[in-house]
Parts: C-alpha cells; sequence; structure tokens
C-alpha cells in the first residue's frame, strides 16, 4: 500500500512527445550533422574516411575540386555528394571520430522516422547545418590541409 | 722561408709568357714531354708524395695511377671552384701567376695521356677567367699548348670552363654534371670518375695548388720535394689567414710549421685588443678548434689537425676573436651549407635548413633546452647518411662548437638572446 | 646460366645472380627495403637514402641498398638498431616540410610515403619551424597537376622523361631545400606518356587531372586486364569502385610487352565502359524512333526476316562484318554463326587494310605472319628497321619499347619514312622517300640486297645495317597514304623473305586493333582468304546484299560517304551488335546491346601472337551481353541453334579449328598471356 501511495503521487515519467520533449544527455549519439566553419565554408573535404571507417557502409560519397569560383570547403577538395542511410546506421560514432576536421557529430537528435525508406537516406542539404551569421573577426578560421 | 708555388709571386709581369719563361717557366713541361714516358712522370710525383690540395689530400700520383690503359680518350678536369669559405689560394695562384698552373695541367695531362683538359673554375670568377684564356691564348701561341709540342707527337689542349657558382660543383661528379652542362649534383659512385668520368671516360680531377706543383716536382725530382714539409706531408701548402689579424693574406708555409707561426709571425696576430677565442683551421667544412695553447702548437699538416680532431682541409683559416658571438659564426657557416646543399638526397636537402633555421632560433633568443640535443641528433642523421661529403661538413661545426662552447649556447637560451654586441661581435 | 652468389640477409642465406642490386635481390626473398628514387625500371640514383642498410666489413656505415650490387658471401642487416636509427632520421628529414594533407591527397591510402613512415619512420616530428608553402595545385599539363609541398623530390617523373619517354620534360628547378620539380620556363607537359609518372610518383604529388579526387584507393579494387585499345596487348589493372564504376587504369607490369609503361590513350579511355549512353537493351527501329524491346521479341524478328531473306535471294546475299576490337570467341562464333547458322561465307572484319590482295600479296601476308616477332626480341635485335611505321602514333608503347633496344641494348634504329617522325631522332640511319613512294623504296631494298641496282644511301644502309643480324623489321599493315599499297605490301613481303634467307629476321606489324590479329587467325575472311571484301560487297554500286550482321563495325563513320549510308539504309535487316548508338547503329533495324572488354571472359590476340584474356570486371549495363553470347542465343530461334553455354567451350572449337592456337587452353593462358608454342623460339 505504501508503494502504491508513493507511486500514486509521483508524476509521470513519461511526456507528451512530441509537443514536449525529454531533455537528452548531450554526448546521446543521434542524427548526424555536417558542420561549417565561421566563414560559412563547409568543414567537410570529402575524404572518405568516415565512410572508410563505418562498420556498417552507409555513407556515399563523391568528391570534387574546390575552384575559385565555387568554392565549397577550406581545402582543396569538397564532397559533392553525401549520402548517410540513416535506416542502415548504427550510432556507432566511428564517423565522428575517424573525421580529421571535425565536420561530422552525432547529435542528440532521435526523430528519425517516415513512411518510406527513401527519405531516410539524407542527403547532403538535409545534413548541413545553416551557415551562421558571417563574423569577420574570425573569418579566416580554421583551414583544414594545413 | 722557402717558397714554391709563391717563389714568383712577386715579380712583375710573371703572368705574362716571356716573363715566365725568363724566370724558368715551361722548363718542367719540355723535360717532362721530351725526356719523359707519362708512366715516369706519374712515378716521380707518386715518390714526391704530393697529395690533393684541395683538401682530401688523395695522393695525386695514385689518383693517376687509376686511370686505366688504353681506354681512350682521357681527360683531366682541374677543380678551380674554390667556394670553401675562408678559402683563397687558388684564386692567388691563378690570379698572379696563371703559367705555373697551366704548365702544372699540361705535365699532368700528359702523365694521363689526356689530350684535353678544363679548368672549371667558380661562376664568380670572371676576371680569373680572363687572366686565364689570356695566358691559354699566350701558351697557344708560344707553342706550349696545341698539337705536336716540342716536335713530339704529343697534343694538349685546355679548355677554361666558367661554372654558374655553386658551392656543390666544388664535389668532383657535380663539376663533371655541370662541366657536361647538366644540373650540378654528385655522382652515383662507383664508377669513380677515374674510371667513368667527364663524358663517360676515365678522368682525373685535381685541385688548383696541387697541380701548380706538378712542375717544380718535374722540374727537380721528388727527393727535392720531399726536403719540404713532413714525412707524412712532403712539401709546403698555401694557407689562407682571413678575420680580425693584422695581415690577412695567403702564406706558403712548409707543411709542419706550427700555427703559432703562420697567426702570430706571418699574418701580423689578431688586431690590437682582440684575444684568440676559436678558430677553424680548414675551411668552413673543418671542426673549429678553441684558441687554447695547445691548439696554438697544432703543426701545420694534415696529420696534425686530424690528430687535434679537425681537418686542414684547404688550408683556410678563420679566425674568432673573443668578441665574436659563436652562435652567429655558427649560424652563417650553417646557413651557407644550407643555401648551397644542392637538393639531391634527403638528408642534406632538409637537414641542413633545418640545422640552419635551429641555430638561428637559438641566436634570436627563441631557443629551447631541447635544441641543443636535437641539433646534435640531426648531425647525426646526416652525418654519413648523405649522399656526398657535403652533408657531412654541414654537420662538423656544429658539433664542434657545441661541443667546446657549449656554455655560449646555454646562455643564449637561458638569457633569450644574444649576449654579445651585434656589430662587434660580426665575424668572418 | 648465370652467376651464382651467397648472400646473407637479417640471418637468412640464399643465392641471387651476380650483379643484383641489394635491394631488388631482399625484395625477391620477400624482404621489406623502404624506398623512395629507385624504381626497377629506372635504376639506382641513391637519392632518397631510406634503404641504408649495414653490410658487415663497410666502415663507412650505413650504405645504401639501392646502388650496391650484390657480392659474394655478402652479410647484410636491415633491421639493425644503427639501420632503424638511420630510417627514422630520414622519415623524420622526409616529414619536417610534408604538409600532411592526407585526408585530401588522392594517393593518401596507397602512398608509400605513408606506409613506410608507419613502418620506420618516427611516431611525432620534432620540426617546429615553419613548413615550406608552395601554390597548389600547379597544372603541370594537359593531364598532371603538381603539389610540390608533397612531392619528397625522388626525381622519379624527371628520370622517366629524361630516360625512358627521352622528352626530357619535367625538370628539376632551383636548389638545395627550394629545388621543386616543374617544366622548363613552365610550358606545359605534353605527352603521349604522362600518365606514367603519376603512377610513378611514390607520394601524391602528381596526379591525374582527369581522376583527382574521383576516388579513395581503399575503395577500389584492381582487376587484371588487357588494353582494348591498340594491337600491342599492354597490361592493365582496371581499377572498380563499389559501385562497379570503372574508374581507373593501372599499368600491369608485363616484361615481354609494355615494361610496365602505358601511353595516356590506353591509360584514360575507359569511361566508354561506365558511360550513361550506352546502349542497355535490344532495340527495334519503329518508323524513325527505336523502341526497347525483351530480347526474345529482337531475337524473334531478326529470325523470321533473315529467313525470309534467305529464301528469297539466297544465304550470299547475307554478309557479316565485325570488328577486330571483338575477342576470339566473339569473332569465331560470328563466324560460325554465319557460315553454319546463315550459311553465307561473306564474313570479313573491317577496319582491315583494303587490299585488292591478288594471289602474291596473300603470299606475301603470309610470309610476313611466319616471320611474326615477339616484342621483346626487339632488345636482342642488332638492327630494328622501322619501315613506313611510325608506332608513336599507332602503337606508342612501342615507342618506348624501340628507345629501350637503342639506349640499353645497343640497337641500331633505321628509320625509313616519308616523313619526320618521333624515332627520327633516335635512328642511326634514316632513308626518305616521296609520299606514299613505300613500295619503291622496298624495291630499293630489295634490289641492293640482291645484288642489282640501287640509289647509293639504300646501298649504304643496307651494306651497313641489313647484312649483320638479327633484324627486326616494324611495318605498318595498314599502308596509310601509300599510294601501291598491294605493290608495298608484296616487296615488304619479298625483302623480309629474302633478308630471312641471309640473316635472322623478326617481323612485327603496326595493326588495326587490339584483336585484329586474332580476326585474320580465325579467318574473319571472305572464304577464309583475303581476295575481295565483305565490305565492299556490302557496299559496292551493285550490291545484291539484303541483310547484314554488323557487330562493334562503324562503316558508316569510317567509310564516309552518301552512298555508305544509303546503302546501309536500304537493307532489309541490318543488326547491329554495339555498344553506343554510333552512326552505323543509328541506320539498323535491330540494335543489340554488346558488352565492353570489362564485361565479357575472354581472348585477345596481340601483334606478337600473344594471347591475352580479359575477363568480366564489371556486370554490364542492362541486359547487354557478350556478342557470342548474343549470335548462340539468335541461332535458337533458327533451325540450326549454336550449342555454346561458356566462352571455354568456345576456345576449345577455336584450338582445334585454328592449328596455331592448338597448344593453349584456357587453363594455361598466365596472366602476363602466352605465344603460341610453335612460335616462341629458342
Amino acid at each position: 500500500m505504501g508503494v502504491t501511495l508513493k507511486n500514486l503521487f509521483r508524476p509521470p515519467t513519461t511526456v507528451r512527445y512530441p509537443e514536449q520533449r525529454r531533455k537528452l544527455p548531450e554526448r546521446t549519439r543521434g542524427r548526424h550533422v555536417l558542420h561549417r566553419y565561421e566563414n560559412g565554408l563547409e568543414r567537410c573535404i570529402g575524404c572518405y574516411l568516415c565512410a572508410g571507417a563505418c562498420p556498417a557502409d552507409c555513407i556515399y560519397i563523391e568528391a570534387e575540386e574546390n575552384t575559385p569560383e565555387n568554392r565549397v570547403s577550406a581545402g582543396e577538395r569538397y564532397a559533392r555528394v553525401y549520402e548517410i542511410d540513416e535506416l542502415r546506421c548504427i550510432f556507432c560514432g566511428f564517423c565522428e571520430e575517424a573525421c580529421p576536421t571535425g565536420a561530422i557529430t552525432l547529435e542528440p537528435i532521435l526523430d528519425l522516422s517516415d513512411y518510406q525508406r527513401g527519405p531516410l537516406i539524407y542527403t547532403k542539404e538535409m545534413l548541413l547545418e545553416p551557415p551562421r551569421t558571417f563574423s569577420p573577426a574570425r573569418s579566416s578560421a580554421g583551414h583544414a590541409s594545413e | 722561408m722557402d717558397r714554391i708555388l709563391f717563389k714568383h709571386v712577386d715579380v712583375p709581369d710573371i703572368n705574362r709568357l716571356p716573363v715566365y719563361v725568363e724566370n724558368g717557366g715551361y722548363s718542367g713541361l719540355r723535360k717532362a714531354l721530351t725526356e719523359m714516358q707519362p708512366e715516369e712522370v706519374t712515378q716521380v710525383v707518386m715518390d714526391s708524395g704530393l697529395a690533393g690540395r684541395g683538401g682530401a689530400a688523395f695522393p695525386t700520383g695514385r689518383k693517376w695511377s687509376f686511370i686505366p690503359k688504353g681506354v681512350l680518350p682521357t681527360y683531366l678536369a682541374v677543380n678551380a671552384d674554390e667556394s670553401e669559405p675562408g678559402a683563397f689560394k687558388d684564386r692567388e695562384l691563378m690570379e698572379r701567376n696563371p703559367h705555373q698552373l697551366l704548365e702544372g695541367v699540361a705535365i699532368s695531362a700528359y702523365a694521363v695521356r689526356a689530350e684535353k683538359a678544363f679548368i672549371y673554375i667558380r661562376g664568380e670568377f670572371l676576371y680569373i677567367e680572363e687572366i686565364l684564356n689570356a695566358a691559354v691564348a699566350e701558351a697557344y701561341a708560344g707553342g706550349y699548348l696545341g698539337t705536336n709540342l716540342f716536335g713530339t707527337a704529343t697534343s694538349i689542349d685546355i679548355v677554361i670552363h666558367r661554372g654558374a657558382g655553386a658551392y656543390i660543383c666544388g664535389e668532383e661528379s657535380a663539376m663533371l654534371d655541370s662541366l657536361e652542362g647538366y644540373r650540378g649534383f654528385p655522382r652515383l659512385k662507383p664508377p669513380f670518375p677515374a674510371v667513368k668520368g667527364a663524358y663517360g671516360q676515365p678522368t682525373v680531377i685535381n685541385n688548383v695548388e696541387t697541380l701548380a706543383n706538378v712542375s717544380h716536382i718535374v722540374n727537380n725530382g721528388a727527393e727535392w720535394f720531399r726536403s719540404f714539409g713532413t714525412e707524412k706531408s712532403p712539401g709546403t701548402k698555401i694557407c689562407s689567414v682571413s678575420g680580425p689579424v693584422n695581415r690577412p693574406g695567403n702564406y706558403e708555409v712548409n707543411m709542419g710549421t706550427p700555427f703559432r707561426t703562420l697567426l702570430e709571425d706571418m699574418a701580423g696576430g689578431l688586431v690590437e685588443g682582440k684575444k684568440l677565442k676559436a678558430y677553424i683551421p680548414g675551411g668552413a667544412s673543418a671542426p673549429m678548434l678553441p684558441g687554447t695553447e695547445a691548439n696554438m702548437e697544432i703543426p701545420l699538416s694534415y696529420e696534425g689537425y686530424a690528430a687535434a680532431g679537425s681537418a686542414f682541409g684547404s688550408a683556410s683559416f678563420i679566425i674568432i676573436p673573443d668578441d665574436a658571438c659563436i652562435i652567429r659564426a655558427q649560424l652563417r657557416i650553417s646557413e651557407f651549407f644550407a643555401h648551397e646543399s644542392c637538393g639531391k638526397c634527403i638528408p642534406c636537402r632538409e637537414g641542413t635548413p633545418w640545422l640552419a633555421k635551429t641555430v638561428r632560433r637559438i641566436e634570436n633568443g627563441e631557443g629551447r633546452q631541447e635544441d641543443l640535443p636535437l641539433l646534435l641528433d640531426i648531425c647525426d642523421n646526416i652525418l654519413g647518411r648523405a649522399f656526398c661529403p657535403l652533408g657531412d661538413f654541414a654537420t662538423s661545426n656544429i658539433v664542434a662548437s657545441i661541443k667546446y662552447f657549449y656554455d655560449e649556447y646555454e646562455q643564449h637560451i637561458l638569457q633569450r638572446g644574444c649576449p654579445y654586441h651585434s656589430a662587434a661581435s660580426a665575424v668572418a | 646460366m648465370q652467376d651464382l652468389v651467397s648472400i646473407t640477409v637479417d640471418g637468412q642465406t640464399w643465392q641471387v645472380p651476380k650483379g643484383t642490386l641489394l635491394w631488388e635481390a631482399c625484395k625477391s626473398q620477400g624482404i621489406d627495403i623502404p624506398i623512395f628514387c629507385y624504381h626497377t625500371k629506372l635504376g639506382p640514383v641513391g637519392a632518397c637514402r631510406t634503404c641504408l642498410v649495414e653490410i658487415e666489413g663497410m666502415s663507412k656505415g650505413p650504405t645504401t641498398a639501392c646502388s650496391t650490387p650484390v657480392a659474394d658471401g655478402m652479410v647484410v642487416s636491415t633491421r639493425s638498431p644503427v639501420v632503424a636509427k638511420a630510417q627514422r632520421g630520414i622519415f623524420d628529414f622526409l616529414l619536417a616540410n610534408h604538409p600532411l594533407d592526407c585526408p585530401i591527397c588522392d594517393r593518401g591510402g596507397e602512398c608509400p610515403l605513408q606506409d613506410q613512415s608507419f613502418a620506420y619512420g618516427p611516431g611525432t616530428s620534432r620540426y617546429i619551424e615553419p613548413k615550406r608553402h608552395h601554390v597548389k595545385p600547379i597544372v603541370l599539363g594537359p593531364t598532371i597537376a603538381l603539389d610540390r609541398e608533397r612531392c619528397v623530390l625522388c626525381w622519379r617523373c624527371v628520370r622517366f622523361t629524361a630516360e625512358i619517354a627521352e622528352d626530357k620534360s619535367i625538370i628539376l628547378l632551383d636548389r638545395g631545400e627550394h629545388t621543386v620539380v616543374g617544366t622548363f620556363q613552365d610550358e606545359p607537359y605534353v605527352s603521349n606518356f604522362s600518365g606514367n609518372v603519376v603512377e610513378l610518383c611514390p607520394v601524391g604529388a602528381l596526379t591525374s587531372r582527369k581522376q583527382r579526387f574521383n576516388f579513395r584507393p581503399w575503395e577500389l579494387q584492381n582487376r587484371p586486364s588487357v588494353c582494348p585499345h591498340c594491337a600491342f596487348g599492354c597490361n592493365l589493372n582496371v581499377s572498380i569502385r563499389k559501385n562497379d564504376e570503372v574508374i581507373r587504369f593501372l599499368s600491369r607490369d608485363n616484361p615481354e610487352v609494355d615494361d610496365s609503361w602505358l601511353c595516356d590513350r590506353g591509360r584514360y579511355d575507359y569511361e566508354f565502359v561506365n558511360s550513361p549512353d550506352r546502349v542497355t537493351a535490344p532495340m527495334l527501329r519503329r518508323g524513325d524512333a527505336f523502341v526497347q524491346v525483351p530480347w526474345d521479341e529482337a531475337f524473334q524478328f531478326i529470325a523470321g526476316r533473315l529467313a525470309t531473306v534467305v529464301e528469297e535471294s539466297g544465304p550470299d546475299t547475307v554478309v557479316g562484318v565485325a570488328s577486330p576490337r571483338l575477342t576470339n570467341e566473339d569473332l569465331f562464333v560470328f563466324k560460325r554463326f554465319m557460315n553454319a547458322v546463315v550459311g553465307s561465307v561473306q564474313v570479313d572484319h573491317f577496319p582491315r587494310p583494303q587490299l585488292e590482295l591478288a594471289g602474291d600479296g596473300e603470299t606475301a601476308l603470309e610470309t610476313l605472319n611466319s616471320l611474326n616477332a615477339s616484342i621483346s626480341s626487339l632488345d636482342e635485335a642488332r638492327t630494328i628497321v622501322l619501315l613506313g611505321a611510325d608506332p608513336s602514333l599507332r602503337e606508342p608503347v612501342m615507342e618506348l619499347r624501340l628507345r629501350k633496344a637503342v639506349n640499353k641494348h645497343g640497337a641500331r634504329l633505321v628509320v625509313i619514312n616519308s616523313d619526320e617522325i618521333p624515332l627520327t631522332g633516335k635512328a642511326e640511319a634514316r632513308l626518305t622517300y616521296p609520299a606514299g613512294r613505300l613500295a619503291d623504296m622496298a624495291h630499293s631494298l630489295l634490289s641492293s640486297l640482291t645484288g642489282g641496282d640501287a640509289p647509293e644511301d639504300v646501298g649504304n644502309v643496307v651494306a651497313t645495317y641489313l647484312t649483320e643480324g638479327p633484324v627486326a623489321i616494324v611495318y605498318d599493315d595498314r599502308l596509310d597514304g601509300v599510294t601501291d599499297k598491294n605493290g608495298a605490301l608484296v616487296a615488304i613481303g619479298d625483302l623480309a623473305a629474302a633478308l630471312g634467307e641471309r640473316v635472322s629476321v623478326g617481323v612485327l606489324p603496326l595493326l588495326d586493333a587490339a584483336n585484329s590479329l586474332g580476326a585474320r587467325d580465325l579467318g574473319v575472311l571472305p572464304l577464309g582468304g583475303w581476295g575481295g571484301s565483305a565490305v565492299d560487297r556490302l557496299l559496292g554500286p551493285d550490291s545484291q546484299v539484303r541483310a547484314a550482321f554488323v557487330l562493334g563495325a562503324n562503316l558508316a563513320r569510317d567509310i564516309p560517304a552518301p552512298e555508305t549510308d544509303r546503302r546501309l539504309e536500304q537493307l532489309d535487316l541490318l543488326v547491329v551488335n554495339e555498344l553506343f548508338l554510333t552512326e552505323t547503329a543509328r541506320l539498323a533495324d535491330v540494335v543489340l546491346p554488346a558488352a565492353s572488354f570489362a564485361e565479357k571472359l575472354g581472348t585477345f590476340t596481340n601483334s606478337e601472337r600473344r594471347i591475352q584474356m580479359v575477363r568480366n570486371i564489371v556486370p554490364t549495363p542492362g541486359v547487354a551481353r557478350a556478342d557470342w553470347e548474343i549470335l548462340v542465343d539468335l541461332s535458337q530461334y533458327t533451325d540450326r541453334p549454336l550449342d555454346y553455354a561458356l566462352p571455354q567451350q568456345v576456345w576449345e572449337d577455336i584450338r582445334r579449328d585454328v592449328p596455331v592456337y592448338s597448344s593453349i587452353s584456357y587453363d594455361t593462358i598466365p596472366p602476363q598471356g602466352v605465344r603460341p608454342a610453335s612460335l616462341q623460339r629458342a
């Protein structure tokens, strides 16, 4: 009876998802995010190391060379195509560890669902964080090749 | 003092053929060509104990005897690429008495049956090229060069070639590359130049001072030559003395004379108010020695300096006074070698600039304690690993200066800068 | 038998031929010694100093293994503390100024600098000074990009252009730590062999502009194959990505053929395999357009139309033309299909020398054929005669072989051509003749040889160069621009025969396509001989031909005339097996999707009659199939079906039919191909 009473007045452990969201631990390994430098250039240099490290073989990349007219990342090369099959991903975080530029991280984003398989192959546009406001003071930050 | 090479150096117009002949010139060539077989000339030179004066001190007669018989044509190449910091003896020999060299070249060419001799001059010696060209033209006109000399079947031609100014081209095989019109890179040995040298033919390469001795040896005999110098280093040697001394310049000394005589009697000692801190006996590639009393008494000879842990080399004495910064002197030397590395092999190409940058850091007060073992380890990684001796040369003074002047390095590191007055401490 | 000496390395003792370089000796025994500057085909320079080893009794300390020949009783250590220290030191130097941009470097993953630093280098660098920087990448030429920061200055590229290709295009500039690789006055590096320097480069300094950033080495698989572009038959490794994309050709050393070099055409012309324009399904013409249909429908259509034509006008109104780019298996089944299924003798291959070969022309070809020499015999030849042939354009890698024969083996090169050719500068003697007058020149040579009249210069060349064997003759079998082709061929044949009576002679032809010799050996010719041409019969003015099977041959492009198109369009049935919708395929009634060389198992016969195998490396696009499979399937719709399921079965029939191939079975073809036993001389 004591147990019953105690639990009767305890606040519920469930939350009203998706309106309400539980605060996840900071280091939760959820969906991938591709980051940018402060100056807006992509950190990813299309080196394939994440794809090489991936035990589930869920990352597909095609790289291309930066040109003066079309500079996408800091180094010589960038990922023209960057796709992650989130259905195959096992969220091990090896890609994050393999990345030489800190371009890819697993963020506490867990709500991955859809009615079809196709939309769960995340393209670069879906993975990439939006450019932050340009701050001239730190615009030269980070050249990946150096 | 006995003089061989500088005997006629003060005779006016000795660079002109008639004056040279008047003073007994070209008699050695006449004697060799008309009275001696090539093998006899080689034998006399071998008996005289004449050793290469360029720095390596290899017995000249033996070098000639390596030329294979019957492989023709053979060539003689004269190394006049005098670029060792501190050395300026060949320059004076060619400048003052060019015919003495030409006579020696002609005799030596005869000894190795070469009909063509090349004199490879350092790129900066433009005016010496003009002097030599004039002398060669005179010698041709006078019948001392060309075909059928003195009525014999012997023909000797001399070609003067001026390089483009690279220390590496003083290395004999790099010199041949440069002579042939290629980039001056030392060649893989074997085959040695005596077997496969210029244009793939057997080639003898000798220093200017070495060959200048040859006419005198042929004229006066091996025994006469051996009356000069020491048992192991016969003959005389021209020593270049530079630095803050009263009379810097070239001095011809009997081998075996103590260094004190050269410095104090001949060069007149250090200038007023300076004391000897250290000196380099054989050009920038020879390890420096501190100016102790014992080091003042070292006999000027190859064996004398080898015993003292240094090298007589080209006998180019760089005097470092007590108000000079050793690290700055070392920096000059290291930057020289970094600048002059040919870039062929990795240890020298990457190692020498690394040494120079590190020494510069120490001199600028940014040195770290771990830089000293680092410097020694880089030296160890270059020494004996480099393709040619140039890499080894770059390490010798680093090792010596750290060995003898460790305190001064440490002072630079601890005080974060150079304790010496910047203008007064500049040397060399 | 060579002299053997015994050496001991790291406690292992074994025997090696005298004069072998220590590094090679160790490699043959599986002992790894790091190396950058040395390359088996380029020889030692001793510049990189990474191959230091300790040899007992050598006072000077560690010695370079790449430049030291073995000596009897030599005792070597490659792992002693002194050696390990020396190697660590060298790698410390190597990486001091290296940009360490492996993640973006194309070489990363198959980089000798990475691998060897990992194995022999120090874990960390002590270098804290600013690194050297250069502009990157520098465009060195149309095909090559240069990254000077990554360069370790092994000068393999410099030596390749100086010693192998001999264009001396790539040079070292500046001195000491400022030394860089470049070209004279920044002129572009243009060469037929530029791709080889990328393969030679032991780091990622030289990269292919075409392939930059296209792949990472670890996702590739290398599969052996043979270059499909010319009859020289260079060996390849085909690199494929995991998505079955052919992404790169690498050389695969075959000392008997390519000596590990490839020409740029062979190296960079691979994109056709993955092209999105490939024909992927059978297509039937409906009016002006093609519609894709299932195989079954296409076969029924062809069989029906074929039966009608044969019934109405007889089987000889059906003509078959195959390309000599097809494999022996394709060609053999094609011939059998035409002969046995259709009943027509009108088979031919195209392109081929269009000769009006009467009896003596055929004899000449037979003579030349019987004197067919091996490529490696060029190295033994005392004299090599280029008779109206320019291998630099036709079979480029032969140019490198010829240069090697002259430089390394002292062969004397005689260039007989109406024009300057790239090899003219290498020639010890040359003769010229007015453009097109090759026949006259060959006659003069023959006449001089047999004691008749000849111009003085011809007489001199014959007296000096053709009196002493072995002589190798390279002639161009296509005879482009020659006015009297038949006469020229007869004269060359007679010359070779006459020469063969005096000295030992070998003949190497320059042929049209990868398998031209195979097409001839299999007799893919009208009536099995050279008289008449099925193409002429097909396109001739009074052509009676009503149906044609064209396999890979592009008649409409190669015989450009309005008449060609008109004739092909008029046919009652034109079946074209093709990779692409070529000019000819556009005129067809049925286009059948064929497999490329990387998609089928089969054999090529190169110009020295070496049988080499191509393999099915990637799947065919769509429902495409090998040409022989298509024909076998098609025959099932007729009343005389062929019975082959595997290329091996086809080959067994080839062995039975073609005596020269009888000694070779699929199981015994080594990775580097094999010449028929009857041709291998002692």
